[in-house]
């Protein structure tokens, strides 16, 4: 049950990502680009945990999956702020 | 909700991208003849200067706003045809009657749900809330 | 360490649920309302995450502990199928 939902959530995760990726190529705004990865990255942790025999998200690799996920949304948000154009 | 009538909500989907900008197409054209600089423009609409050229050069390329060139760039409303300038026409009724459907129609445009959502996570929002702000 | 990344995560999605909900109550986007209520659930995950992981480490919370964040993308998908074309 647990791999099930998992596995869905890193479905929606690659899905989520795609429609930010289709944004960003139509409004060129970085902030969808960084989106989609982030989004990927979500994905992705969930996958490593999936594929790691003793599933636990102590495992070194997978937190710092889902924290350069989170690194890349905030960097996202700075990158939006920056006062040299507000764009 | 009112609905608009359906040129000025196709003008719209077509032509305004923010409300920012037709708030400057409204204010050039309610100035008559008057010629204004980017940042004359941005001050009377609580903005600065800069956050006026997106909307400016979008208008310019649409034919409703003329340019005098570099760099000292004057803007005045300039219909480029008469059905353009009675739409301006229009378009200003609607928004002193119906402010509430010209806003969420602009906001409802499919790229423009996309930039509201980029919007969002601007901290310091653009003037497009004038006054009625309260973050 | 862990952790500590944990909240961190948390922290991150629930000023990104804060702007966009803000973002919501400005302009009525309704995208902005399922996105943003996405990045709770999101946040609510990792919290969920660290409690289980180092609040409760001896009670195994799995059964139910992946479901906010499957919820979460639930929503975000829905409203980003729903609301754009």
């Amino acid at each position: 049950m647990d791999q099930f939902v998992m596995g869905l959530t890193a479905m929606g995760s690659w899905v989520a990502g795609l429609f930010f990726l289709r944004f960003w190529k139509e409004s060129r705004d970085r902030l969808f680009l960084i989106f989609a990865m982030a989004f990927w990255f979500l994905g992705l942790s969930r996958l490593a945990v999936a594929m790691t025999p003793d599933a636990s998200e102590n495992h070194i690799y997978l937190y710092w999956l889902r924290f350069l996920a989170f690194a890349l949304i905030l960097a996202a948000i700075l990158d939006k702020n920056r006062p040299a154009k507000a764009r | 909700m009112s609905e608009l009538p359906e040129d000025v909500a196709s003008f719209i989907a077509g032509n305004i991208h923010s409300v920012s900008q037709l708030e400057v197409l409204l204010l050039l054209r309610n100035s008559g003849s008057r010629a204004w600089s980017r940042e004359e423009i941005g001050s009377a609409l609580y903005a600065s200067g800069e956050m006026m050229a997106t909307p400016l050069a979008e208008l310019s390329a649409g034919g409703l706003v003329s340019a005098t060139p570099p760099p000292n760039e004057l803007y005045r409303f300039q219909a480029a045809t008469p059905a353009l300038d009675s739409m301006v026409a229009k378009l200003n009724e609607m928004y002193s009657q119906r402010r509430v459907a010209v806003i969420s129609l602009i906001y409802s445009q499919p790229t423009d749900r996309v930039r509201t959502f980029a919007d969002a996570f601007k901290f310091r929002k653009d003037k497009d809330q004038k006054g009625r702000d309260q973050a | 360490m862990p952790g500590l990344v944990y909240i961190l995560c948390a922290l991150t999605s629930l000023a990104c649920s804060a702007m966009l909900l803000r973002g919501y109550r400005q302009s009525g986007v309704r995208l902005l309302l399922w996105s943003g209520l996405c990045f709770l659930g999101l946040a609510l995950d990792n919290v969920i995450l660290y409690v289980d992981l180092f609040v409760w480490p001896d009670v195994n919370m799995a059964a139910f502990r992946r479901l906010p964040g499957l919820f979460s993308l639930m929503l975000l998908i829905f409203g980003l199928v729903w609301e754009t074309k």
